[in-house]
């Protein structure tokens, strides 16, 4: 038992941290958002930041042993952090999905291409609202009973502004006829599984956000003057960013532990999946929110650096399903399963 | 990092359960010195107070994992260990600032578990504030003159020795007049109040010090130098080191579980067990989300202090979150089970024996004690945030 991180973890988290930095300033991620649908381009993505990640070899990194969902995490919260807008949640879950289904030749995911996932069950016939759905050629869903792939030229897709200006887009899916890459048991297996890498990489996403917005609010404390002192000085305020700490240092452990209790195999895997969820939903935009509010109104200003990460954050927890959805499954996981010893790691 | 449990810390679990078990059931009532030497010895001789003297010098005989392995453990049976917990921070406190006569006569009788020492920090007046101490401590001759008042020494009427911080230099800064003693309890002139707190415990106690003398061998550290041992002692308090009876979550957890079991049995108005109505399971499965956060916390402070030193700031994000949960846990378990969890231990008609009405009352005062709520969150403020110090000079 070690919370800290390893050698080799801080390596991953400094490589990336400076790619981002240097790769994803925050003007770049203005530019992605001012786009309107119908611009050329897609609102939430940069195509040369996306080739450039790629190029680094960041899903080789992923080499589907023990290693690989706690090294995308780190990865996924140092993306977080500077809000970079590259569909990396996506294409790392589906990219581990149809590894497990053995379906890498009938899902392209070479080079820079980008393919991804529907995180829930859908109708077969239906119009959803998919992730990285303005740019990714294909999206795997799973209806109940099959996993399917569907192209993007099918679907009639239709890109949409939203609160976490994510390059989302409306699919028109239609599976009657089709055939499923996998089906049965073995579908229903390697979903789970998507969701609790989708869970689990989303919760490191924003603990990375929520961690840059309060190093945001704290900065900002530190300068401001009001009635003669730095307004961090003031307790209301202080205290305020201590309970923002406790948040994002929490949320970060649980993220932790999710993805090493999914890369073990552990039977809690989905119930940790399901507690970092859950808990990166309901705070992660609570600190943001806090980290705006320390700013007053000059965070509510478009200028400002505060309010592209408290949009997000909110934008981006939705992105995990609605929280009494979560909630719910996590209830059946702790009171219906037989896996009844949460909390105490005896 | 690395979230597994080697076989050795869960074999290491598994004894010492069986060893508390045998205590179980003496965690409530009145803590006499019969019980907690009986208990303070046996632990002592298997190694789980904590520290053991080799060729008069200390040493962990626990890492801080297993040591919250005996706090967790001690939780689950029932089993108070109060009576250690202020010890380690003196006993770690002596070994480092400590006189050789100090170490030799004192380090001995608490590494056998056979001793209790009582923290006289706060103060009538100066609540969280412990630097602000008014009691006195006057030279004179080899001698020092000892006089004032301490609140809440808790554990003062069963114990050995009372840890002592008094004003030496009233007319220096607040935090430059303080000087650290160490002095048995029967010292003449010591006079000890019991305090009846709401938890129904016997622990709480006020002290008075009534022209005290005790010789300058009492005195830990320099003069006017108690700063510096109060602050390694509460290093020590605050961020762990290997001691146990302070496992912060235990005890929500605990009763979390305890609730989910009731669940299963106990009928809702509709006449269907509490656990299959969604309004139970959310707030449930809310409690059960904050138990582990702040159980990942206070393994996150055991890693970042190594394996016995004290962690410093990051336990305070342990502590604040953990206390303030074992509220929440409380509170929220008496809401779900209305009147029958309101009733105290031995009314007829009350859930669990009142288990939980008993834990609620006690819960009040985890945002209090060991450092208030508050003061973790200036802590934080201050050293793991890098904000402005807050207006105090």
């Amino acid at each position: 038992m070690d919370l800290l991180a390893s050698p080799d973890d801080r390596l991953v988290t400094d490589a990336y941290r400076a790619f981002f930095e240097r790769k994803a300033p925050l003007n770049l991620t203005r530019d992605c958002e001012a786009r309107r649908p119908g611009d050329p381009g897609h609102i939430g993505f940069d195509d040369s930041l996306w080739e450039a990640l790629c190029d680094l070899g960041t899903f080789e990194l992923d080499r589907h042993d023990d290693a690989g969902l706690p090294v995308l995490g780190l990865i996924a919260e140092e993306a977080g952090a500077t809000l970079a807008p590259v569909p990396l949640v996506e294409v790392a879950t589906v990219r581990r999905l149809v590894t497990r289904l053995d379906a890498e030749d009938l899902v392209d995911t070479t080079g820079a291409a980008v393919a991804t996932v529907v995180p829930r069950v859908v109708d077969r016939r239906d119009r959803v609202l998919v992730d990285a759905g303005s740019m990714a050629l294909q999206a795997v869903v799973y209806d109940g009973h099959g996993v399917h792939v569907v192209d993007r030229a099918r679907a009639a897709s239709q890109p949409v502004d939203n609160l976490a200006k994510a390059p989302l887009a409306y699919w028109t899916i239609e599976l009657e006829g089709e055939r499923p890459i996998a089906a049965g048991e073995r579908a229903a297996r390697a979903f789970r599984e998507a969701l609790v890498d989708w869970r689990t990489l989303l919760s490191h996403l924003l603990a990375g956000m929520a961690s840059r917005a309060l190093a945001l609010a704290v900065e900002y404390a530190k300068t401001r003057v009001v009635y003669g002192s730095p307004i961090g000085a003031y307790q209301a305020i202080a205290h305020r960013l201590a309970d923002s700490k406790v948040m994002t240092e929490g949320l970060r452990l649980l993220a932790y532990e999710a993805a090493w209790a999914a890369a073990y195999e552990r039977p809690s895997a989905v119930r940790h999946s399901l507690v970092a969820a859950s808990y990166a939903a309901e705070v992660a935009p609570v600190v943001a929110a806090h980290a705006l509010h320390v700013h007053g109104g000059l965070g509510f200003t478009v200028e400002s650096d505060v309010q592209l990460y408290a949009r997000r954050a909110k934008g981006w927890a939705l992105r995990l399903g609605s929280l009494p959805d979560l909630h719910r499954a996590l209830g059946v996981a702790l009171f219906d399963s037989g896996d009844s010893a949460p909390t105490a790691r005896g | 990092m690395d979230f597994s449990n080697s076989s050795e810390d869960a074999r290491f679990r598994e004894e010492v359960s069986t060893f508390f078990k045998q205590f179980t059931g003496d965690g409530g009532s009145l803590p006499t010195r019969e019980r907690e030497q009986t208990l303070g010895r046996a632990m002592a001789e298997r190694g789980l107070v904590g520290v053991r003297l080799v060729d008069g010098a200390l040493e962990p005989t626990l890492d801080k994992l297993q040591a919250l392995i005996v706090a967790e453990e001690a939780v689950r049976w029932g089993v108070d260990l109060n009576f250690i917990t202020g010890n380690m921070f003196v006993a770690k406190t002596l070994a480092v600032v400590g006189t050789e006569d100090q170490k030799l006569t004192i380090l001995p009788r608490i590494a056998r578990g056979e001793v209790r020492v009582a923290l006289g920090y706060t103060e009538p007046d100066t609540g969280s504030d412990i630097a602000a101490a008014r009691t006195t401590a006057i030279r004179d001759g080899d001698e020092w003159r000892i006089n004032g008042q301490k609140m809440f020494t808790s554990g003062a009427a069963v114990s050995d020795y009372i840890w002592l911080l008094t004003r030496t230099s009233p007319d220096k800064p607040k935090w430059a007049g303080l000087t650290m003693f160490i002095l048995p309890t029967d010292t003449p002139g010591i006079t000890v109040q019991p305090l009846e707190t709401i938890d129904g415990e016997r622990e709480a106690t006020m002290t008075f010090y009534d022209d005290v003398r005790v010789p300058d061998s009492a005195r830990v550290g320099e003069v006017d130098g108690g700063a510096a041992v109060l602050r390694l002692a509460m290093d020590f308090e605050h961020g762990g080191g290997a001691v146990p009876g302070r496992s912060l979550v235990g005890t929500a957890h605990e009763a979390w579980r305890s609730a989910v079991e009731q669940a299963r049995n106990v009928l809702g108005a509709d006449g269907r067990p509490l656990l299959d109505d969604p309004m139970v399971r959310e707030r449930l499965v809310t409690l059960a989300i904050r138990n582990d956060v702040s159980a990942l916390l206070e393994l996150w402070s055991i890693s970042t202090g190594g394996s016995s030193g004290p962690s410093g700031a990051v336990g305070s994000l342990a502590k604040l979150h953990s206390r303030e949960t074992q509220q929440l846990v409380f509170e929220t378990i008496l809401d779900i089970f209305g009147d029958a969890a309101g009733l105290p231990p031995g009314v007829e008609g009350g859930l669990a024996d009142g288990e939980f009405e008993v834990g609620f009352r006690r819960s009040m005062v985890a945002t209090i004690s060991g450092g208030s709520s508050e003061i973790q969150r200036n802590i934080i403020a201050e050293r793991l945030l890098g904000l402005p110090r807050m207006g105090r000079k």
